[in-house]
């Protein structure tokens, strides 16, 4: 196909290659067979081949593609859930499907690049956190078992976990149960939200240097628990 | 009192902040630091690392919300609510909304419409809804500022499926009849009165805003008799002639004779005999085929006074044909005269072309 109008032949290409089930290409195919049209529609820097994915994807899922509906949800839930997991890991589920449904709902009015969505993501999951965690406090608090205290203490969370046998969300959660709160939240972030520490700190409301600071005391932290506790290497 | 920070750089930092934002990152597993700077490389690269199956179980679900979310909020509603009013209203309710849209048609606010200055959705919906039944009106796509007066000899043929029965108690039945005058609305009135059957051929005119648009409303005025005869009539049906017919009746009925007017109870001897009736039956059929009813806006112009700009002029000519005459096949003729750009002198007239009478 011959496009001479840039964002005709996108928007064009959109209603009709994409829409052919499941015998269309993937979305790494799609974005990379209209590229070249994309780009040509920036007018300053290019964006790179990421950020072209994202404008392809987000652009279908405003218009009610399920495949990129499918690609956003997998690319972006699993750190998701891994993060709400970590902080609330009886009502994660629920939470992540709250913050998904205020995706959806405000997909339409979204401006921004893939970080800003991330951001957008996480800001929109801590603000169900802190709902829940607001209206829980009058509910009966879910106590943690003794086990898990002992495990912690003895360090056998880690020491049960050969390397090539924990799961993502067991990383995440040795990182939530060796440190505070405040750092383990501010590594998790930068961990699974790929956000730098300014992003953080506009996430969390606090300053860069705070998210610094916590960040520092964790990653020392967590390193020394390691060459204490684990006695084979990660 | 120390800050939160004041041990900040001042203890050893076993990474820098660029390996802290690599770690971090997940962008290396093994940095200069060959124990714990490589064990939590290790660590975020695995929490970093692919879905499992647990974690994306609510796909299905997910992708369900979305489809319904994503619905609501993208759908524009406007046309297929408009689709959907059109279908109510063409499917169930045409008689009513017909009703309502000549009311407007037929009112001051028709104006608006006929002219295009309603605001843009109502236009359009009248616009819609009137064309759908054959009534050019013009929509605000199309709309042109100015629009020439609708009065013109050119004559445009429209349908409509109205009918109304002259009859509270009677059935209400649907046709299609045709007529051929500049926006034409034809109506055709059958009642069972005395076993006679009539129609009624009509020419309205009607005044839109300062332009005059002649809408003709034509109905076939014809009496059926019981033997089978099916005859026109060929006399002028009026108000005054009807009003008088409700004074013969009551005189005769009561027969009080007190107040009856000698001259008028005359005249409608007189056209009751032209007609071929006995004053009973004449004004029986007056009753049957009654003048309709003009709105607010209309008047009843009698013929052949012409006046000077009525806002609707209603003219009647019935020329009916003796009922004696065993007549089986009736064919009427409608020819409407050319509508001139004179406000006053719309006509037709509904003239007996051929009666074939067969021997029974």
């Amino acid at each position: 196909m011959t496009c001479h109008r840039v964002h005709l032949c996108a928007v064009t290409s959109f209603g009709t290659d994409f829409t052919l089930g499941e015998k269309t290409p993937t979305v790494h195919e799609k974005t990379r067979r209209y590229g070249e049209v994309l780009s040509e529609s920036f007018s300053g820097n290019s964006p790179g081949e990421d950020d072209l994915e994202f404008i392809v994807v987000l652009t279908a899922a405003r218009a009610g593609r399920e495949w990129a509906a499918t690609h956003l949800y997998r690319q972006y839930h699993p750190r998701l859930i891994r993060y709400l997991r970590s902080q609330e890991p009886r009502a994660a589920d629920d939470i992540a499907s709250e913050t998904w449904i205020g995706v959806i709902r405000g997909l339409q009015s979204f401006h921004g690049e893939a970080p800003q969505f991330r951001t957008w993501l996480f800001s929109i999951a801590r603000r169900q956190l802190a709902e829940f965690r607001r209206t829980a406090i009058k509910k009966h608090a879910t106590p943690t078992d003794n086990e898990t205290f002992t495990a912690m203490e003895s360090g056998e969370l880690i020491d049960n976990n050969i390397v090539e046998e924990i799961s993502g969300q067991e990383a995440v959660q040795i990182i939530k149960d060796y440190l505070n709160h405040d750092q383990s939240e501010v590594i998790i972030l930068r961990v699974l939200g790929d956000f730098t520490a300014d992003q953080v700190a506009d996430l969390m409301g606090r300053t860069p240097e705070w998210v610094r600071i916590n960040q520092f005391r964790g990653l020392q932290k967590l390193a020394e628990i390691m060459k204490q506790k684990i006695g084979v290497t990660l | 009192m120390s800050d939160f920070d004041d041990l900040y750089n001042v203890t050893p930092n076993p990474f820098s902040e660029d390996e802290a934002d690599q770690l971090l990152n997940g962008e290396t597993t093994a940095t200069r630091h060959s124990g714990e700077g490589a064990d939590l490389g290790r660590l975020v690269h695995i929490a970093r690392g692919a879905a499992t199956p647990s974690e994306l179980a609510n796909q299905a679900a997910f992708l369900s919300v979305f489809a319904t979310e994503i619905r609501v909020t993208t759908t524009p509603l406007q046309p297929e609510r408009k689709r959907r009013m059109i279908k109510f209203i063409s499917a169930k309710h045409s008689i009513k909304f017909v009703s309502i849209v000549a009311g407007v048609v037929f009112s001051a606010g028709a104006a608006a419409a006929a002219t295009g200055s309603l605001p843009d959705p109502a236009q359009q919906v009248v616009s819609d809804v009137v064309s759908h039944i054959g009534i050019d009106v013009p929509s605000p796509d199309n709309y042109v500022a100015d629009p020439p007066p609708v009065t013109t000899t050119t004559p445009k043929t429209s349908q409509t499926e109205i009918e109304h029965p002259s009859t509270s108690n009677a059935e209400v039945t649907v046709g299609t009849t045709e007529t051929t005058a500049p926006a034409v609305v034809t109506t055709k009135a059958g009642d069972d009165h005395g076993g006679n059957e009539h129609e009624a051929t009509t020419t309205v005119k009607i005044t839109f805003g300062g332009a005059e648009a002649p809408q003709e409303t034509t109905t076939t005025v014809r009496e059926k008799h019981e033997d089978g005869a099916n005859t026109p009539i060929s006399t002028t049906i009026d108000k005054p002639h009807y009003l008088l017919c409700k004074a013969w009746q009551a005189q005769h009925n009561f027969d009080t004779g007190a107040n009856s007017d000698e001259t008028a109870l005359h005249n409608v001897q007189q056209a009751a005999s032209a007609a071929g009736f006995t004053v009973e039956g004449y004004c029986a059929f007056l009753k049957g085929v009654r003048v309709p009813t003009p709105t607010t806006t209309t008047t009843t112009h009698v013929e052949p006074t012409p006046t000077t700009k009525p806002a609707v002029s209603t003219t009647t000519h019935v020329e009916p044909t003796p009922t004696t005459k065993p007549a089986t096949t009736t064919t009427t003729h409608v020819e409407p005269t050319p509508t001139t750009a004179a406000p006053t002198t719309t006509t037709s007239h509904v003239e007996p072309t051929n009666t074939t009478t067969s021997a029974a």
